[in-house]
C-alpha cells in the first residue's frame, strides 16, 4: 500500500464525466494521495494550460511536480508517488 | 490462486463482483476504467428504482456499492493477455500475472473507428470517441460529428453547450435517427447537417484543423475547418482478448448460453460483449449477476 512521501505537488486535470478520470480519482483517493482537482470544463485558463503542457486535448492529465502524464498511466503514477503494490 | 477473475468495469462486471463477493467466491476484478457504456450516457431514465440520473453518477453508485463488499479490485489496469492452461486461467497485465479457476469476461463494447490514415495519430489531438468526456474541451470551437444515427445526433446536441459550430456528416442520403432528435437538430442554429458524404482525410499538423469529405453524388471533394472531430458511428464488441479461445458470432460478440457459458467450460461472459439481444444497463447488470451465480455452481 501507500508509503508516505514528500509533499508532492499533484494536479489532476479532468472533466466531470470521463471514465478514466473517475477511475484515476478513485485510485488516488484510495491511496490517500492529496491532489488539486481541476475541472477543465469550468475553467478555460486551465484547459489552455493543460493543452499547452500536455501537447494534446484529452483528459485526464496528471501533473506531478512538473511532470506531465497523459491518461491514467497507473504504473508511472505509482512510480512517481512511490506507491508499492 | 483465485476462484474467479472478472475482467471489466461496467454494470455486468460490477454486478458479477457483488454477487461473487456475497457468495464468498475468492475474486479479483481487473478493469481499465469504471462504467463502460453506462459512463457515457448523459442521462439514464430506465434503471428501475432510479427515475433519472447521469450515467457517471450511476457508475459512482455502482462502484461504491461494489467496494462495500469483500472483493479485491485492480482499477486502471489493462489486461494484456488471457490464457487457459489445463483448466487454469492465467491473466497477464503489464506488471503482474493472476491465476484462477474461472473467469467472467465483461469487457463491453468499444467505439468503431473510421479506419482512415492518421486517425490514431490525432486521437486526443482533435479526434474523440467520447463526447461526454471531451465536449467541454471544445468551447467556442468549430467541430464535426461523424455519424447521423441516434448516437451521432445525441453527440451533436450535447456539443451545442460548448462548441460554436457543429457539422454533422452522414454517409447515407438521410439521417437515420429518431424523429425527435432530428427535430431538435433542425431547430439548432449551431448545427449544419451534411448527408450523403464520405470522409476522406484528416488535416492538421500537431492538432486537427480540418477534414476533407466527398459528396457521393457529385464526387466533389470539399474541405471544412474544424478543431474537433467526434466519431460516432457505433460500437463493436470488445472481445479481442478471448477471440482465439471462445466462439464468437459474426459480429464478433462472445457466444453464450442461457447460463453465461462460452465454448470453454471455465470461461463465462456477460453484458454487452456477448450476443445477448439488447444492450441495456439493467440487462448487463442482470447478466453479470447470473454469470457469477453460474460460476459459483461451476466451482462446486
Amino acid at each position: 500500500m501507500t508509503e508516505e512521501k514528500k509533499e508532492l505537488n499533484i494536479r489532476v486535470f479532468s472533466t466531470s464525466a470521463c471514465p478514466y478520470c473517475v477511475t484515476l480519482k478513485a485510485f488516488l483517493d484510495e491511496h490517500g494521495i492529496k491532489y488539486e482537482y481541476i475541472d477543465v470544463s469550468e475553467n478555460q485558463e486551465a484547459t489552455d494550460e493543460m493543452v499547452k503542457k500536455s501537447g494534446q486535448r484529452g483528459v485526464p492529465v496528471v501533473e506531478i511536480d512538473g511532470e506531465i502524464i497523459v491518461g491514467f498511466d497507473r504504473e508511472r503514477i505509482c512510480e512517481l508517488l512511490n506507491i508499492k503494490e | 490462486m483465485y476462484d474467479l477473475i472478472i475482467i471489466g468495469g461496467g454494470p455486468a462486471a460490477i454486478s458479477a463482483g457483488i454477487y461473487a463477493a456475497r457468495k464468498k467466491i475468492k475474486t479479483i476484478l481487473i478493469t481499465e476504467s469504471w462504467g463502460g457504456q453506462m459512463a457515457l450516457a448523459s442521462s439514464v431514465k430506465n434503471y428501475p428504482g432510479i427515475e433519472s440520473i447521469s450515467g457517471m453518477d450511476l457508475v459512482t453508485k455502482f462502484t461504491n456499492h461494489l467496494k462495500k463488499n469483500d472483493i479485491e479490485i485492480k482499477e486502471g489496469v489493462k489486461v494484456k493477455e488471457i490464457r487457459n492452461n489445463d483448466s487454469i486461467i492465467e491473466v497477464k497485465t503489464n506488471s503482474n500475472s493472476y491465476e484462477s479457476k474461472a473467469i467472467i469476461i465483461t469487457t463491453g463494447r468499444i467505439p468503431k473507428k473510421l479506419g482512415l490514415p492518421r486517425e490514431e495519430e490525432f486521437i486526443g489531438k482533435g479526434i474523440s470517441y467520447c463526447a461526454v468526456c471531451d465536449a467541454p474541451l471544445y468551447k467556442n470551437k468549430t467541430v464535426a460529428v461523424i455519424g447521423g444515427a441516434n448516437a451521432g445526433l445525441g453527440t451533436a446536441l450535447s456539443l451545442t453547450a460548448y462548441a460554436s459550430k457543429i457539422y454533422v456528416l452522414e454517409f447515407l442520403p438521410k439521417l437515420n435517427a429518431d424523429e425527435f432528435l432530428q427535430e431538435k437538430i433542425k431547430k439548432s442554429a449551431q448545427i449544419t447537417v451534411l448527408t450523403n458524404v464520405e470522409i476522406k482525410e484528416f488535416k492538421g499538423e500537431q492538432f486537427i484543423d480540418g477534414l476533407i469529405y466527398q459528396e457521393r453524388d457529385s464526387r466533389q471533394s470539399k474541405e471544412i475547418s474544424v478543431e474537433g472531430i467526434f466519431v460516432s458511428i457505433g460500437s463493436t464488441s470488445n472481445s479481442f482478448l478471448v477471440k482465439n479461445m471462445v466462439k464468437l458470432n459474426k459480429q464478433g460478440e462472445i457466444k453464450i448460453d442461457s447460463e453465461n457459458r462460452t465454448s470453454q467450460p471455465n470461461i463465462f461472459a456477460a453484458g454487452d460483449v456477448t450476443n445477448i439481444s439488447h444492450k441495456q444497463i439493467v440487462i448487463a447488470a442482470g447478466e453479470g449477476a447470473k454469470a457469477a451465480l453460474n460460476v459459483y455452481e461451476y466451482l462446486q
